[in-house]
């Protein structure tokens, strides 16, 4: 089933996407997203700050992920970082981005363009 | 660590506000600790990369963050548009109107006056020999610096003069020729002649075919070149145009290619048809052979653009140049002779722009055009902003509610802003094709004045700067106050002034009256400039002219070659002249050289008898040689002694006749009857005796002072001029004889025929020279009544929406007792003051404006009080009106209604 919203979308740019994937397990803040998403891929991917808020903003309009209006850990004690969450918008949008990739890769296995699992 | 984050809070500046707002705090903080982390592990590599990427952001993310807003407040704009389709659909034509009328007047301006010639190679490289002002040609003598060269001139410095690399010659004047395509009719088509370098020193390739060569300056190459205009219309483009046979004046001459399109040829503001080589001129110009001269005129016609070679300065060309044309002046006349002719001198001159007729002509009255169509464009602006204050105090509970929610003031002043500039884009757009549409009626009205301007439109860089400027600028005259007002609102005090029903600010009032006293006094200066050129124009039409112009007709006719043979012109004259006057209903006519309003020119150094010769030598007169009856015939008072008679001949004593100024120049008071005048040229003396004093008559211009001038009997003075106009007075209206004297010519002489004559009334030669002005104040008048129009609503308008904000202090008024005619009073006197103001700022706009346009009135001084007086009483006026109108409603308001609603 496909939503025309959801496929406006996509396919989601690689910020957009690795913050989802870092907001999955839990609420973040942006130097989280950010050292998140550098722990997974090893350093790879290194999100400046101008990318991951203008992505951010962008991702928030969209509706992809929401802001808390409060501080999910309550020992922090620095007021001024914003924490983000995905909302569920944005999970099935996630889920929709992986489903087009999952495609993508198993139609370059049929043809064997790589080898299959 | 504290430098560096104040580096990078100073790099967040180009982000958008509204986003640096929303996140520069979390990237400060991120980047701090991106730094600390960075600076800890002591991996300096890692801190360099970290300002590469800020650095990198810069150039990427924060455009992207930019245009995001920008495209953000377009939609918001374009939705509020749509919102209110009249308000914007209104406010989008009068800007289109405003911009349209100023960008066509623009683009005719730089047209003329500056733009370099259209298609032709590196005009910057032009150099001009002669004087690019003048048309025409002179038959005689000139001192000073050379207005045109003569062919033998032109031909001795393009091979003597070595510091051009290429010479060419076109002459100044364009002909209009009767040519027949193929053996049809006759059709009326403009050219010129032009030496076989012109294509080349222009660095013109031909869009078909092939254009002139040097060949073409040698024997008498029968070839035309064609434009690419005349090729479309005439010939729809057609390739097989080559080859085709044109006649012009009973010259066969076959078309050899065509010019690119754009390319209009040396002369600004004047598009030929086609061009042919100037060996050609004996065939196909009347006049004579102006390719051979000889002694004692010179005959000069021709202008002379050339290149300089590299290297070669304009000081060294001019010298050069001046070198080979004494030389050439020292053959002509004759070494013993050369004191006399050798204050004649070259003179060179950026080229450009070209030669243009009509640059000197037509700049003043552009110019001013150019400046009341700005003044309009302003008064538009000031109503339009006068529009969006009413419209933004509609507003104000939307604004406020967003003022109270938090919204950014910033962002609102930038999405007002973005608003007004979107009005302005679509009213800039829209005025492209306005001023494509008032480029073409503005060349027409132009033409009227110089029947040969001829422009077309083109969308150059110029011009394009100039929309654009335009359309900033309005944005920014229109939208600001406006936008000011909207931001300093106050949500609390607007949210309850909404709840109880009251709209608009006193300070938005206040403003609203400012811009409506501006374009008061924006108007008064239109007004007072179209009614001076009104006045001019209306004494132009009724000048003193000295003589009667009803009922004349004046008939020109080329001698052509039977000139040279003096016995025969006087018989032909006389016999012309005899017959003329016997033509049923024609009551009197005589004939002169000049005849009225051509722009003729004819002077003869002269001595007077009893006043001695100047310190300089002599002293010049203008005079004309004129056929029997003249003063009769044209009804300038006779003062003393005779007209001229049939008798005075070739033969008999010779006569003269002078007229006031003549006397009072040459004569000081002494009675001038018996006086003698003697003409000297070239060392040929020859005396008339004066028989007559006559009125002062303004023959040649209607602008100018008369002339002294003195009148010869045309068979007393020969002429090699070859045409004599006859002027005839009809008994009905002049145009009614004219087939008769056709008639009359012929079996006069077997060399002419009546197509040698060339009849019209005095009036077609008079239009032209107040056409200008005609022009001018029509366009004044149209854009004093619009900016008074504006002025007007826009007065109406203001006090409406204060009546309307004040209803219920009026009805507390008048629950009090007051009466309405008191109310009408009061509002009467309030706006008192913004007239008196607006009245006043306007009369000092007008007296500087008047001054600029001085040159340009007849008849009418720049500060003439009446004009001064009838303006500002029509302005007074119409402004009482727009406020009696709202006033008058107040009056009638019903204090219970009134008062129900608050």
């Amino acid at each position: 089933m496909s939503d025309p919203k959801i496929d406006s979308l996509l396919p989601l740019p690689t910020a957009v996407f690795h913050i989802l994937i870092a907001l999955a397990d839990r609420d973040r803040h942006g130097y989280s997203i950010m050292q998140d998403v550098a722990a997974r891929t090893g350093g790879a991917v290194q999100l400046s700050a101008g990318t991951l808020y203008s992505s951010i903003r962008r991702m928030l309009e969209q509706g992809l992920i929401e802001e808390l209006t409060k501080s999910p850990d309550p020992s922090s004690t620095d007021e001024r970082r914003r924490y983000y969450r995905l909302a569920r918008f944005g999970r099935r949008v996630a889920a929709a981005e992986v489903a087009r990739l999952n495609a993508l890769v198993q139609q370059a296995r049929a043809t064997g363009l790589v080898p299959g699992a | 660590m504290r430098r560096a984050k104040a580096v990078y809070r100073t790099l967040l500046y180009g982000y958008p506000a509204p986003f640096r707002h929303e996140y520069g705090q979390q990237m400060c903080l991120m980047f701090a600790e991106q730094l600390s982390e960075a600076r800890r592990t002591r991996a300096w590599r890692n801190e360099t990369a970290l300002w590469l990427h800020a650095a990198r952001d810069l150039f990427t993310v924060a455009p992207r963050e930019h245009w995001h807003v920008i495209s953000q407040d377009l939609r918001y704009a374009l939705r509020t548009m749509a919102v209110k389709p009249a308000f914007t659909t209104v406010a989008i034509l009068s800007l289109a109107v405003g911009i349209g009328a100023n960008t066509a007047i623009f683009s005719v301006w730089n047209g003329v006056l500056y733009a370099p010639l259209p298609g032709v190679h590196r005009p910057e490289g032009l150099v001009l020999v002669t004087d690019p002002g003048a048309s025409g040609m002179l038959r005689g003598r000139m001192s000073g610096a050379r207005r045109w060269l003569s062919y033998a001139e032109f031909e001795r410095l393009r091979d003597h003069a070595t510091g051009f690399s290429g010479l060419m010659a076109s002459q100044s004047r364009l002909n209009t020729w009767q040519v027949r395509v193929d053996g049809g009719e006759p059709e009326e088509t403009s050219g010129r002649l032009v030496s076989g370098g012109f294509f080349a020193v222009l660095g013109v390739h031909p869009a078909i075919g092939r254009l002139f060569t040097t060949t073409e300056d040698r024997g008498e190459p029968a070839f035309a070149v064609v434009s690419h205009a005349y090729w479309q219309r005439r010939f729809d483009g057609r390739p097989d145009v080559l080859g085709k046979t044109l006649i012009v004046r009973d010259t066969p001459v076959s078309i050899i290619g065509v010019t690119p399109a754009g390319f209009a040829g040396e002369t600004s503001g004047q598009q030929p048809d086609l061009w042919l080589p100037l060996r050609l001129q004996p065939r196909v110009l009347p006049g004579g052979d102006w390719l051979h001269e000889k002694l004692p005129d010179l005959v000069m016609w021709l202008h002379a653009f050339g290149r300089l070679k590299p290297g070669i300065t304009y000081a060294q060309a001019e010298a050069q140049a001046n070198a080979v044309f004494r030389a050439g002046l020292g053959s002509f006349y004759g070494t013993e002779r050369q004191d006399e002719v050798l204050d004649q001198r070259l003179r060179l001159q950026p080229g450009a722009r070209g030669a243009s007729a009509s640059r000197d002509e037509l700049s003043s009255s552009l110019t001013m055009l150019l400046a009341s169509a700005g003044l309009l464009l302003l008064i538009t602006c000031a109503n339009l902003a006068n529009l969006l204050l009413a419209r933004g105090a509609a507003r104000h509970p939307e604004i406020a509610v967003r003022v109270a929610l938090g919204a950014n003031r910033q962002r609102l002043l930038r999405q007002l802003v973005t608003e007004s500039l979107a009005l302005a884009t679509m009213g800039g757009i829209a005025a492209i094709a306005i001023a494509y549409g008032m480029h073409g009626a503005l060349v027409r009205m132009l033409q009227e004045a110089e029947p040969r301007f001829s422009m077309g439109f083109a969308f150059t860089l110029p011009v394009l700067v100039f929309v654009l400027a335009a359309t900033l600028m309005a944005a920014l005259v229109f939208g600001a106050l406006p936008a000011w007002h909207v931001t300093r609102i106050d949500p609390g005090s607007r949210l309850k002034d909404s709840s109880r029903g009251t709209i608009g600010s006193a300070s938005e009032l206040r403003s609203g009256r400012w811009l409506v006293g501006a374009q008061l006094a924006l108007s008064l200066p239109l007004l007072v400039g179209a009614g001076l050129l009104v006045r001019t124009v209306d004494n132009l039409q009724r000048p003193h002219l000295g003589f009667d112009a009803e009922r004349l007709l004046l008939a020109r006719v080329d001698l052509g070659a039977i000139v040279q043979d003096t016995a025969r012109r006087d018989r032909v004259l006389r016999e012309l002249l005899g017959r003329i006057q016997r033509i049923p209903g024609v009551e009197a006519a005589s004939f002169s050289q000049l005849g009225l309003f051509s722009g003729g020119l004819s002077t003869a150094g002269i001595e007077v008898s009893g006043s001695a010769p100047t310190a300089t030598g002599g002293r010049d007169s203008a005079l004309d040689r004129v056929g029997a009856d003249y003063f009769t015939t044209l009804r300038i008072p006779i003062l003393r002694g005779r007209d001229i008679s049939e008798s005075d001949r070739a033969d008999t004593h010779r006569v003269c006749i002078v007229n006031e100024m003549f006397v009072r120049e040459h004569f000081g008071g002494r009675d001038p009857l018996g006086m003698r005048v003697t003409t000297v040229d070239d060392g040929v003396r020859t005396t008339y005796e004066v028989v007559g004093v006559v009125g002062d008559a303004r023959t040649q211009s209607v602008r100018d002072d008369v002339e002294p001038r003195f009148f010869v009997p045309a068979e007393q003075r020969p002429s090699s001029g070859t045409s004599r106009t006859f002027l005839i007075r009809t008994a009905s209206r002049a145009g009614s004889v004219i087939p008769a004297v056709r008639d009359a010519m012929d079996g006069v002489d077997a060399r002419l025929s009546s197509s040698d004559l060339d009849p019209a009334s005095i009036e077609e030669h008079m239009a032209p020279l107040t056409a200008d002005e005609r022009t001018i104040a029509r366009l004044a008048v149209v854009f004093g009544t619009v900016a008074l129009t504006l002025a007007a609503i826009g007065l109406y308008g203001v006090l409406s929406y204060g009546i309307t904000r004040r209803s219920s202090e009026i009805a507390i008024r008048m629950a009090l007792g007051a009466h309405s005619r008191g109310i009408i009073a009061m509002i009467l006197r309030e706006t008192a003051g913004l007239l008196v103001a607006g009245l006043l700022v306007g009369s000092a706009l007008a007296y500087v404006g008047s001054r600029m346009i001085a040159s340009r009135l007849y008849g009418v001084a720049p500060q003439d009080p009446l004009t001064l007086t009838l303006a500002t009483g029509v302005l007074l006026f119409v402004a009482l009106i727009a406020t009696y109108l709202p006033a008058r409603r107040a009056s009638r308001v019903d204090p219970m209604t009134a008062l129900h609603q608050v």
